[in-house]
């Protein structure tokens, strides 16, 4: 257990945990404003736009995520000629896959906010788009909120396949270490807390938020 | 009441004991004929010496070695596939008795675990870059990203020749397709692994003369002398009696139970 004193082992999972940090919120920032696309894109009358939607969430909820980040590493580089950097490419395929299951959390929290409050809004003169950004989405965030949270916990414990196209988040580091100390039981424990100390944190800040989006709800119930 | 919670406390830290104790005891010769069974590691993706036989299991050079000192210590040999970096760590656990993985010697893995006296396979470290590719040799690499495999000597090497900008992969065959994808400018290897994968089709050549001569061991546990003594005398009548020589013109093509000149 010592080896979790040594400076340089404790800096190497720092790193680690600030790299898997970053890929987790870009990834949700993408897969967040995908999924927004998508469910929309899912729930429009017009079928080109319906059609590309499915054929996106079937192809990236269809495939592991391991296949994904494979092949936007090593094969899109020779089938188009464009070389992203691993963390990039770690983030775009975090994010298309994170995006594929937002879409379907989005799309039913639309379809559960009650159909009157659309049809209200369209009678008192509001455009199509101020219905959806203005009324339906602030409503459907709140019933979406705990779906989200679990997606963003999946995410952050997800991001760690990035090791795989040689992004030093957190379980490469640890490998990186296990490789050099060959102290695996200690190495792979404190990582395992620190993923679950980070997952902690954040279903806490999800509750936090639950509670305030709550808020008018509870006042109008009194 | 309190005398069955201690009781039980007691009792439950005994068993705890036990299996620590049993998990952290090196395997000895005597154990491993007792089993009848030697479990012996490798990653099983570093051909030709340890690759997936397409008959299921693993084949190659690693796996013959491993297979003819089971024979000569009259035990049967399981080989089991796996990842590079965590085969010491198995081997001091006591996951696995030996590992046949084509391992060099470095001064942190002679610390965690013993080495055969003799290596098994005389072999060099040699730089491979794509067709086509200007680079000259390490040097002429400088700030261009050189692909190796995590946990290996090679890593090792590329590092103490001060590189500065080192990928790391898994194993091998992702340092081969990163090569192909234009992610690295140059994948450090054994002369051999890289010779092999050539003929098996991989579009690079080897850059520059050998970085660093390379021999490989057979490792166990420490503290286990009865079963160092057979491996070593296994290893040195099969160096003797041109065993060695055979299994390495098999899977090489060229003889490496001996030094270059």
């Amino acid at each position: 257990m010592e080896i979790l004193l040594n400076p340089d082992v404790l800096s190497s999972l720092w790193q680690g945990t600030q790299i898997t940090l970053a890929l987790t919120f870009f990834a949700s920032i993408g897969g967040l404003l995908l999924g927004l696309l998508a469910a929309v894109a899912k729930s429009s009358r017009v079928i080109v736009l319906r059609a590309i939607a499915v054929a996106y969430i079937e192809l990236f909820r269809g495939t592991p995520l391991l296949v994904q980040l494979f092949f936007l590493y090593f094969a899109l580089p020779q089938l188009t000629g464009i070389t992203l950097p691993a963390f990039t490419t770690a983030a775009i395929g975090l994010s298309l896959f994170a995006g594929a299951y937002t879409a379907e959390i989005v799309r039913g929290s639309l379809n559960a906010v009650a159909s009157g409050q659309r049809e209200a809004a369209t009678a008192l003169g509001l455009k199509p788009l101020q219905v959806l950004l203005e009324v339906q989405l602030p409503q459907a965030t709140r019933i979406a909120l705990p779906a989200l949270g679990n997606q963003f916990i999946g995410l952050l414990k997800d991001s760690s396949l990035a090791s795989v196209i040689t992004v030093t988040e957190l379980l490469l580091s640890t490998r990186g270490l296990v490789s050099v100390t060959y102290q695996p039981v200690a190495l792979y424990a404190a990582t395992g807390l620190i993923y679950f100390l980070l997952s902690n944190v954040a279903s806490r800040v999800f509750a936090v938020l639950e509670h305030r989006l709550n808020r008018p709800y509870r006042t109008a119930t009194r | 009441m309190s005398t069955t919670i201690k009781s039980r406390t007691i009792k439950t830290a005994a068993l705890c004991a036990l299996l620590l104790s049993g998990l952290a005891h090196a395997t000895d010769l005597a154990q491993i004929k007792q089993k009848g069974v030697m479990t012996v590691a490798m990653s099983g993706e570093y051909p030709p010496f340890s690759q997936p036989s397409l008959k299921g299991g693993l084949e190659g050079f690693d796996v013959d070695v491993a297979n003819e000192l089971g024979k000569r210590m009259g035990v049967k040999v399981n080989v089991v596939k796996t990842e590079f970096p965590s085969i010491i760590a198995g081997i001091q656990a006591g996951i696995f008795d030996l590992a046949v993985a084509s391992q060099g010697k470095t001064p942190e893995r002679a610390k965690a675990v013993d080495f055969s006296d003799a290596p098994y396979y005389y072999d060099g470290v040699q730089l491979f870059a794509p067709l086509g590719s200007k680079a000259t040799g390490l040097a002429s690499l400088k700030g261009q990203p050189v692909g190796v495999a995590l946990g290996t000597t090679f890593e090792a090497t590329l590092k103490e020749k001060g590189h500065d900008k080192i990928v790391s992969y898994s194993g091998e065959q992702e340092g081969f397709l990163a090569l192909a994808a234009g992610r690295v400018q140059a994948f450090l290897t054994e002369k051999s692994v890289g010779a092999v994968a050539i003929q098996k089709g991989v579009k690079m050549m080897p850059v520059g003369p050998v970085v660093a001569s390379d021999a490989t061991y057979v490792t166990f546990a420490k503290n286990s002398p009865a079963l160092a003594a057979a491996v070593n005398k296994a290893l040195n009548d099969m160096r003797a009696d041109g065993t060695l020589k055979k299994i390495s013109m098999k899977w090489v093509g060229l003889d490496l139970s001996v030094p270059s000149k």
